[in-house]
């Protein structure tokens, strides 16, 4: 998919764990790894937003798109 | 009747066509193993005339000797063994496929009944016994009668087992789509 997630790097800016973060926006940590690894089909609105609330970030800096 | 009595009556009913099935071809096997050094012992039994119901088919009749042939004087005894060889694995196979087609419909029901209706395993065993219907189809196209002076083949194609192929095939798409809906919405975060 020419979609890449950069959470990894914005996880990292922001001094956040995965586990953290997954507790935070209240999804599994297995749920953020298939996110993470760009195995997940669709993103939820209400995901992105607790993304970005929890991570202080917009979603064009989880996501990229690559033609 | 809620849909697990339903499911549970397909159940039996496949594990009750299964074990007739399984009965039906050692008894053939049997009958085949006595009947090759028993002849004699079938003298008596008359045979009537094979016929061939299928809508597509067309049947050659060859009768050497007198005619025409009284179907009353037809005896088992009298059955070529080359006939004989071909019917028997015909029927054998032919039975032991649906017997594998009930196998395979029966993972499907058990899987329903688990609810875990939209499966890859759904699909396949779907695809497998539209195989095997095809299968049946091929092995059902030709048949071949000897019996003394008499002999009959044709060639026929059974049109219910041929839709029953179909149905199979458009069941595993159905079920193909249904796995993939299944699989978008458990990786929708």
């Amino acid at each position: 998919m020419p979609i890449i997630i950069h959470l990894d790097k914005v996880l990292e800016e922001n001094g956040m764990k995965s586990n953290e973060l997954a507790e935070i926006i209240g999804i599994t940590t297995a749920n953020l790894s298939i996110l993470k690894t760009g195995k997940a089909k669709a993103v939820r609105f209400s995901t992105l937003e607790a993304i970005c609330e929890a991570l202080n970030c917009q979603p064009g800096d989880i996501l990229e798109y690559q033609p | 009747m809620n849909r697990n009595s339903l499911l549970n009556i397909a159940n039996f009913l496949c594990q009750f066509f299964k074990i007739i099935i399984g009965v039906s071809i050692i008894i053939i096997a049997a009958f085949f193993a006595h009947f090759q050094f028993e002849r004699d012992s079938y003298a008596d039994l008359k045979i009537e005339e094979p016929t061939n119901n299928s809508i597509i088919r067309f049947e050659s009749e060859s009768i050497a000797g007198k005619e025409p042939l009284d179907f009353q004087s037809l005896r088992l005894s009298d059955w070529k063994t080359g006939s004989l060889y071909f019917t028997f694995f015909k029927v054998t196979m032919i039975m032991t496929l649906t017997y594998l087609s009930l196998n395979q419909f029966e993972k499907v029901l058990k899987s329903v009944k688990d609810l875990k209706t939209f499966h890859q395993t759904n699909v396949n065993s779907l695809r497998r016994i539209g195989y095997y219907c095809l299968l049946i189809t091929g092995l059902s196209i030709f048949n071949y009668w000897e019996f003394g002076v008499y002999a009959k083949s044709s060639i026929s194609i059974s049109l219910d087992v041929l839709l029953i192929t179909l149905l199979a095939f458009i069941l595993a798409e159905v079920f193909k789509e249904g796995n993939n809906l299944l699989e978008e919405n458990q990786l929708t975060i």
